[in-house]
């Protein structure tokens, strides 16, 4: 059922974009130019609705056959009956000089209905179907095309003008292929066949203990989970103090149960090799101090030429220290209600360190199975070499990187630590139209991918 | 020896009970470890709370400092919550405390039957906390409370049954093997287990672990009696070199599998776990079990509350994989049944998320498909075909049938690897140059196909969604 907070994917029927959008009262949904607010969804089961005016309901099941029939797929069959005229018989001079008495416009010449006749039509909410028969009327040349033409045109038509959309419930597939087509550089051109790809080499399931980094909107964050079920661990390690940009996990609406397995884990720590916070006295004084500073940082920790992972870290710890300060001034300022805030953003502190304790736990037990990293521009090595003695023997290591050269020091480096079945792979994904006599790939589509790394951990020698 | 007491025991706030939630947490933290160490030091496993709340454990006379009895009452509970006690009364005032939780020496307890070859042995509760053999164990003089309550727990994950012989007082105990680590995490390698040896790349085997048994391949022999009780991963020796022995998952089980149909492969495997929106809980129907790779992996993806019904037309198929489920430890959560799905449909109705075929002809199977998915959820249609000419009929027979969203893709993997220094004679003086130069190594710039021969087609695959239909 579609309820108020939940997320949607929202999809027009025949067309190509997916959006993720979160559903509240009075929430207005743009798509491919169709218009409409979602209220008339909220409490109906995900499925097909048809927007009419502005407003949303949702289609019979019964109906659904008919409507995917009329657009989604071609359903005139040949007929021996039907004219297979060819089009370059047709008197075009003749016809364009009569007409041009009438209209000045060449592609009003072609089509009799008007494109005011057709915002009206729309506005007043006549269905698709009719609007759709009256293009096809008013086409000065429809009837004298082949039967294929004709098919293209009512199809394309029909593309432009649907009012019927999808309201789906997001699962991993639809969330991955919606971050993909929107803006592939963001997800790291992480395709939806190389995403399923990575789970596969990973051996993934039920209970499994992972570490993950990513930079890709949390999407890989959201593939583990669903695929933990509720059991095992996802640490996730991240810069800052809060884990952030993860829309793609936001997106999934996991429940409690399955979101329990989300543990972040400060990359901070993990570059200091240490968790401080457990070590500290529990002094009321030091309380205060370490309230609003960052954790130190280690001067010994090598730079890396170029962008390194401490330099970006400690960029996201000042942003996060200006951010602290602010909140303290803010506290000082405030009487009651700062004491409240205080203790509400008290016990979300005490949730977070009680999770890091547990992730750091984790790893100092070498209980790690599994370690995926998708990085676009921090070299893998670097937290292959902080995570490597977190994970246990026959533990496998996934890596993605949209470039390859990152995963050529990664692979020697995991050479040089004996591990086996260490593999690069690619892939070239494409999609077809599959129409009777008209079957061919697709001529345009996202080809963006990636390459993924793999390796299994084994005793040294 | 003396009992060594935390720096916190002579840090006076230490006894007063903190109002900062954070502090609160650490100081039950400290407390409910100091507790634990105290009585495992103590060999004490039965707490009465008056009692102990007047011990040198909460009073602290140098100090002139006690927690008081609402403190002890808080510490205990914090303690019950992390599962180290259990109550004996209603009124909360007895305890049995676990300085080990249950489940930590029922871990030891198994090892140590692993190791001493005690699988599927009787042994008596005298016998595994007083017996000649565990005196080095750190269960030895374990309390027999607490050691039923360990048992419990091996026989909860089904590798223990407990038996009564002769007097009620006294129980015998007979420790089974689980079947093999597909789903589990464990660290051990056990007869009956299903391991992976790794040759090298492109040579892998399944193995099934028994006693008395050699496997032999080309770095020489290996006796199977050699893997039981080590780690996966590790390095193995065998007469003439060395393997690894590895835990297995689904795509490890692909390459080494004995196949007896054409196999689905893991790029494709894996698309179609992800087409099919699968993950733990679903339940999914397959129709050509084949040789059982795809199977496994539904099986992996699905566990362990999902369920896979797989079907196949030949008697033969469906009684192997079914026995290699089982083997594998996923054969509760696997149906396998002998049933041509073209005349007949499938085995269940109206309950699964998710169907995929692997038909010579699955168009005529698509309104079976139908009728097993769910009416109130709807799900997902995946079918798998190497020739267009089936993609196209079974497109139309998923329109005819109402399915929406109906797409056709096609995949190419590719592996590949860095090229190798001595993969030609230039590239060596070039290195040799930069090495008196610079004396680092020489970096590679290239990736290369590898091995030379890979797939470049092995199907379409086509995906469709049939929405809901009643009203939930």
């Amino acid at each position: 059922m579609i309820r108020t907070g939940d997320h949607v994917i929202i999809q027009k029927m025949g067309g190509e974009h997916l959006r993720v959008c979160k559903i509240t009262r009075k929430t207005k949904i743009l798509i491919e130019k169709l218009r409409f607010e979602i209220d008339g969804a909220i409490d109906q089961p995900y499925g097909l609705f048809e927007v009419s005016a502005g407003k949303v309901t949702r289609v019979a099941p019964e109906s659904i056959t008919d409507i995917a029939a009329s657009f989604d797929f071609d359903t005139v069959s040949i007929s021996s009956l039907s004219r297979s005229n060819d089009i370059s018989n047709a008197p075009n001079s003749w016809r364009s000089a009569t007409e041009e008495t009438s209209s000045t416009n060449a592609a009003q010449a072609r089509q009799k209905v008007t494109q005011d006749e057709i915002i009206k039509m729309k506005d007043t909410g006549v269905p698709a179907e009719q609007l759709i028969a009256k293009l096809v009327d008013g086409s000065a040349s429809f009837s004298e095309r082949t039967v294929y033409s004709q098919n293209k045109y009512i199809n394309k038509k029909a593309k432009k003008h649907s009012d019927h959309v999808y309201l789906l419930k997001p699962t991993l597939r639809l969330v991955a292929e919606s971050y993909y087509k929107k803006d592939p550089e963001r997800v790291l051109h992480l395709r939806i066949d190389l995403l399923s790809h990575l789970l596969a080499l990973s051996g993934i399931h039920y209970g499994s203990r992972c570490i993950v980094f990513e930079q890709c909107l949390g999407l890989l964050t959201s593939a583990i989970i669903t695929r933990l079920g509720g059991s095992g661990a996802c640490i996730h390690l991240h810069r800052g103090n809060i884990a952030q940009a993860i829309p793609c996990v936001d997106s999934m609406d996991f429940d409690k149960e399955i979101s329990s397995v989300f543990l972040p884990l400060r990359i901070s720590n993990l570059l200091e090799e240490s968790m401080e916070e457990t070590e500290e006295p529990m002094n009321v004084a030091k309380q205060f101090i370490t309230m609003g500073t960052c954790v130190k940082k280690q001067e010994a920790v090598l730079m890396d030429e170029g962008e390194s992972l401490s330099k970006k870290n400690e960029e996201a710890e000042k942003q996060e220290e200006k951010e602290d300060d602010r909140n303290i001034a803010i506290g000082e300022d405030g009487g009651g209600n700062a004491s409240a805030a205080d203790d509400c953003s008290l016990e979300r502190r005490a949730e977070r360190q009680r999770l890091q304790r547990q992730a750091w736990q984790l790893m100092q037990n070498a209980e790690i199975e599994i370690l995926f990293i998708a990085s676009k521009n921090i070299n893998p090595v670097e937290i292959l070499e902080k995570t490597w003695s977190s994970l246990r023997l026959s533990s496998t290591i996934v890596i993605y990187c949209p470039i390859a050269e990152p995963l050529y020091s990664a692979y020697h480096w995991l050479k040089i630590k004996n591990a086996v079945q260490v593999q690069i792979v690619d892939a070239f994904y494409r999609s077809h139209q599959v129409i009777q006599d008209r079957s061919h790939p697709i001529m345009q589509q996202f080809i963006t991918g990636g390459f993924i790394l793999s390796a299994v951990k084994v005793e040294q020698r | 020896m003396s009992f060594k007491w935390p720096w916190q025991y002579e840090f006076p706030p230490f006894f007063t009970l903190q109002t900062t939630l954070v502090t609160r947490e650490k100081q039950l933290e400290a407390w409910s470890r100091l507790v634990v160490d105290y009585c495992q030091f103590h060999k004490i496993y039965t707490v009465d709370l008056a009692d102990i709340s007047n011990s040198e454990l909460f009073v602290n006379s140098t100090l002139n400092r006690k927690l008081s009895l609402d403190g002890v009452r808080i510490v205990f509970d914090y303690l019950e919550h992390t599962r180290h006690i259990d109550w004996l009364d209603k009124n909360k005032n007895r305890c049995h405390i676990y300085w080990r939780r249950p489940e930590e020496w029922a871990i030891l307890i198994y090892e140590w039957a692993v190791s001493n070859s005690l699988l599927n042995t009787p042994c008596t509760l005298y016998e595994i906390t007083q017996g000649d053999d565990v005196t080095q164990e750190s269960f030895y003089g374990l309390d027999k409370d607490v050691l039923l309550k360990s048992l419990a727990v091996l026989v909860e994950q089904r590798r223990a049954q407990l038996l009564n012989i002769g007097t009620g007082t006294e129980g015998l105990i007979a420790v089974n093997h689980t079947g093999s680590g597909f789903l589990s995490n464990k660290e051990i390698i056990e007869e009956g287990d299903t391991v992976i040896i790794y040759v090298n790349y492109g040579t892998s085997y399944a193995v099934e672990v028994k006693r008395g048994l050699i496997l032999t391949m080309r770095y020489g022999a290996l006796k199977h009696e050699y893997l039981i009780g080590k780690r996966y991963g590790s390095r193995i020796s065998a007469t003439a070199g060395y393997v690894y022995v590895l835990r297995p998952n689904a795509e490890m089980w692909t390459r080494a599998l004995l196949r007896r149909t054409q196999i689905i492969y893991t790029p494709d495997c894996a698309l179609i776990l992800m087409l099919l929106d699968v993950k733990p809980g679903s339940i999914v129907c397959e129709c050509g079990t084949g040789s059982g790779s795809l199977s496994h992996a539904l099986a992996i993806a699905i566990a362990p509350t999902g369920h896979l019904y797989t079907h196949d037309i030949e008697g033969t198929r469906v009684k192997q994989v079914e026995l290699e489920m089982m083997k594998h430890g996923l054969g509760e959560i696997t149906t396998c049944v002998h049933q041509n799905v073209i005349e007949d449909g499938f085995s269940v109705e109206n309950m699964c998320d998710a169907v995929f075929l692997d038909l010579p002809a699955p168009w005529i199977a698509i309104k079976h498909a139908k009728r097993a998915l769910s009416q109130v959820h709807g799900g997902r249609v995946v079918s798998f075909s190497p020739c267009i000419e089936q993609i196209q009929r079974t497109c139309n027979a998923l329109q005819y049938e109402g399915f929406v969203q109906i797409n056709t893709v096609d995949e190419t993997m590719a592996s590949k690897r860095p090229k190798l220094e001595d993969d030609t004679v230039a590239m060596k003086s070039e290195m040799q140059c930069l090495m008196k130069e610079n004396n680092h190594k020489c970096s590679t710039s290239a990736l290369l196909p590898f091995p030379a021969a890979q797939p470049t087609h092995t199907g379409y695959i086509i995906s469709a969604t049939l929405l809901p239909s009643i009203l939930s």
